[in-house]
């Protein structure tokens, strides 16, 4: 036997190199991916993270005029894309590991908002945090083809009624336009 | 109860606590994610026959079942078995996300029967995709207590 | 009249030598085989009372017995493994000079005792009505094949030399001439190589290899049964490492009997590790290959013994 192995395994014999867990804290590697955490201030519930979560392990329930986002990291596979796409940095992979337990819906995540309700037809539809949003990113930057009045309009009617064709504003102009002055506006 | 009077009994629960076998009993569809961490459990860094846990071979010697994996239709039957034929008192736990709920492979695929608890009752979840093998140890921590806690109420 | 007696056997066969101490001094002798073992792999390895746990865990399990074993030999087997084996103990000099029931030509009788408890696990792992039970006694009837020829004949150059088939006779010898190990070399190494492969210890693991076969005989046994196997293997490891004392390490013995046990179990421990430690930096071989260091080897060195015991060429 060569003398140097002789003397690792009489290294490892009288310090073995084990860890001392649970007498220690584990050891965690850099940018480690636990489970993701919603930062309740932060978050405005754009569901963002729930379009692009591949497991579906985001939820989104919609209850008495609040929306609540759900992760479950019972079916989460720590791909950490929610957190690469949720544009104002509300949901964070931890550097933990989710603790063991006997009931699996133990394992979630929840962050609540209120909604703004359609002036038309008075469904939920976005959430008031995620539009003070909206238009303040507008404002700043498209402030040259769009007013404050008419962000205002868009973030206060749902999607359906927008489409209603009675509701877009300046129809009833376009409709005189169209059928008196006879004028081709959508050649 | 009689039970901190009699003397077998507290051997009983102490021998119960002190030596636990471990089967790794895997569910169909797994990436062999969680095997290795199963795996890494048993290497010398966490060094786990300190608290008298071992890899058994046979399902008739186990105490503890450790599941992983998402539950597919030709592993059903054959899951059920390696259950059964495990000794009594027993305990399981289901590792990884896949066996908890199937995690990105839908339910409505077509190997796909269902999650793991539909099949056999399981005790203990431990989430993680793979889990680090410092869960997988706490996860057989709070089995073995809950074994501790059966074998109070049968005695 | 016969109080006195009655009472001291009952004494050896309960106390010393008998059950307590064997399990007490066996689940020692393991539990320094799995620390070594473990310190070797750089880990801590399982704390004194871990023997004892394990026995006791797997005695208050369920006993299940599958529906396509025959039923008397599944139970008998472990049974009759365990009681040979005790016995076999009953009969080494754990008093140094002297052992428990003594008698004359009780040598041969000990080897044929260390051989029940191989025979028992072969029609034992049959008996389980499982394929990997059928395939684990085959390779554990083959091993039994090779190892049994060389264990045998080195055991009979000692006897030849001591001129004598009793245990006390042979520890007389070598009280008085120096231990066998020094004069007949040859057979000692022969002896150690057979005794790694009755223990079933690798390099000669083959029979309950873990990864290939399930658990080889072993598979369909739980609870009480399986325990009754543990328990043979603890008194296994205690057996061959007297045997292999009293057979070629029965040198120094003093006239007390208190010292001359303690010596006696010093130098079992001392056995016991040289097996331990040959184990754990040995991988396994195969069946096949298992052949030559036993059939070849070992037989070897152990003819020329008895040639040169036979020509009258030793000190």
């Amino acid at each position: 036997m060569k003398s140097s192995i002789v003397k690792e395994a009489l290294k490892y014999f009288v310090n073995p190199v084990t860890e001392a867990f649970p007498a220690a804290k584990p050891y965690f590697p850099k940018k480690y991916r636990g489970p993701p955490v919603y930062d309740q201030d932060k978050c405005m519930g754009c569901t963002a993270c729930a379009h692009v979560c591949p497991a579906d392990a985001i939820t989104v329930i919609v209850k008495d005029g609040k929306r609540a986002l759900e992760v479950w990291y019972g079916k989460c596979t720590f791909c950490a894309r929610c957190e690469e796409s949720c544009p104002v940095d509300a949901i964070h992979l931890m550097e933990e590991f989710g603790i063991p337990s006997e009931d699996k819906l133990v394992f979630k995540s929840t962050v609540t908002h209120d909604m703004v309700k359609c002036r038309l037809c008075g469904k939920p539809f976005i959430t008031i945090k995620h539009a003070e949003w909206v238009k303040k990113n507008l404002l700043e930057k498209m402030s040259d083809v769009i007013g404050s009045e008419e962000i205002d309009f868009f973030l206060t009617v749902c999607r359906d009624c927008r489409h209603e064709i009675e509701n877009i504003p300046g129809f009833r102009k376009l409709l005189i336009r169209v059928l008196i002055k006879g004028e081709k506006v959508w050649v | 109860m009689g039970l901190k009077k009699c003397f077998l009994c507290s051997l009983a629960k102490w021998a119960r606590k002190k030596s636990v076998w471990l089967y790794h009993a895997p569910a169909g569809g797994l990436c062999n994610g969680c095997d290795i961490e199963i795996a890494a459990a048993i290497t010398p860094r966490y060094d786990v026959e300190r608290f008298g846990i071992l890899l058994a071979p046979s399902p008739r010697h186990a105490d503890v079942i450790l599941v992983a994996g998402q539950m597919t239709k030709h592993s059903k039957e054959r899951l059920l078995r390696v259950y059964q034929q495990v000794p009594e008192p027993k305990a399981v736990v289901a590792i990884g996300s896949c066996a908890i709920s199937g995690n990105i492979f839908t339910t409505d695929n077509y190997p796909v029967a269902g999650t793991v608890d539909q099949v056999i009752p399981v005790d203990v979840y431990v989430p993680g995709c793979p889990p680090k093998p410092e869960a997988i140890i706490l996860g057989v921590v709070k089995a073995i207590e809950k074994l501790e806690k059966r074998t109070a109420e049968s005695i | 009249m016969y109080i006195v007696p009655l009472l001291t056997i009952l004494a050896e066969i309960l106390i010393y030598p008998g059950l307590m101490f064997s399990i007490l001094f066996g689940g020692i002798i393991v539990w320094m085989y799995r620390k070594v073992r473990a310190r070797l792999q750089g880990r801590r390895g399982p704390p004194w009372y871990q023997t004892y746990a394990d026995i006791f865990k797997l005695l208050i399990k369920e006993t299940i017995i599958p529906l396509r074993a025959w039923k008397a030999g599944f139970i008998a087997a472990p049974t009759i493994s365990f009681a040979a084996l005790f016995a076999a103990i009953l009969l080494l000099p754990f008093f140094g000079r002297e052992s428990a029931l003594g008698f004359l030509g009780d040598a041969i009788v000990l080897l044929y005792l260390l051989t029940i408890p191989t025979f028992a696990l072969t029609f034992g792992g049959m008996a389980s009505g499982s394929p990997y039970g059928i395939v684990g006694s085959g390779r554990e009837a083959s091993l039994h094949v090779w190892y049994e020829l060389p264990l045998w004949l080195s055991a009979a150059t000692v006897f030849a030399l001591a001129n004598s088939i009793s245990i006390s006779g042979i520890v007389e010898e070598q009280a008085l001439h120096g231990p066998f190990a020094i004069r007949l070399p040859l057979a000692f190494i022969a002896f150690l190589i057979a005794a790694q492969a009755k223990l079933a210890k690798r390099p000669f693991d083959i029979p309950h290899a873990e990864t290939e076969i399930v658990a080889g005989p072993y598979t369909e046994y739980s609870g009480s049964l399986r325990a009754l196997f543990e328990l043979s293997e603890v008194f296994k490891w205690l057996a061959v490492s007297a045997l292999a004392t009293t057979l070629f390490l029965g040198w120094p013995l003093i006239g007390n009997t208190i010292v001359d046990a303690l010596i006696f179990m010093v130098k079992v421990v001392f056995f016991a590790l040289i097996f331990a430690f040959i184990d754990i930096i040995n991988p396994r071989l195969r069946i096949e290959q298992a052949g030559w260091p036993l059939w070849k080897i070992a037989t070897a060195l152990a003819l020329i013994d008895t040639i040169r015991v036979y020509v009258g060429l030793v000190i």
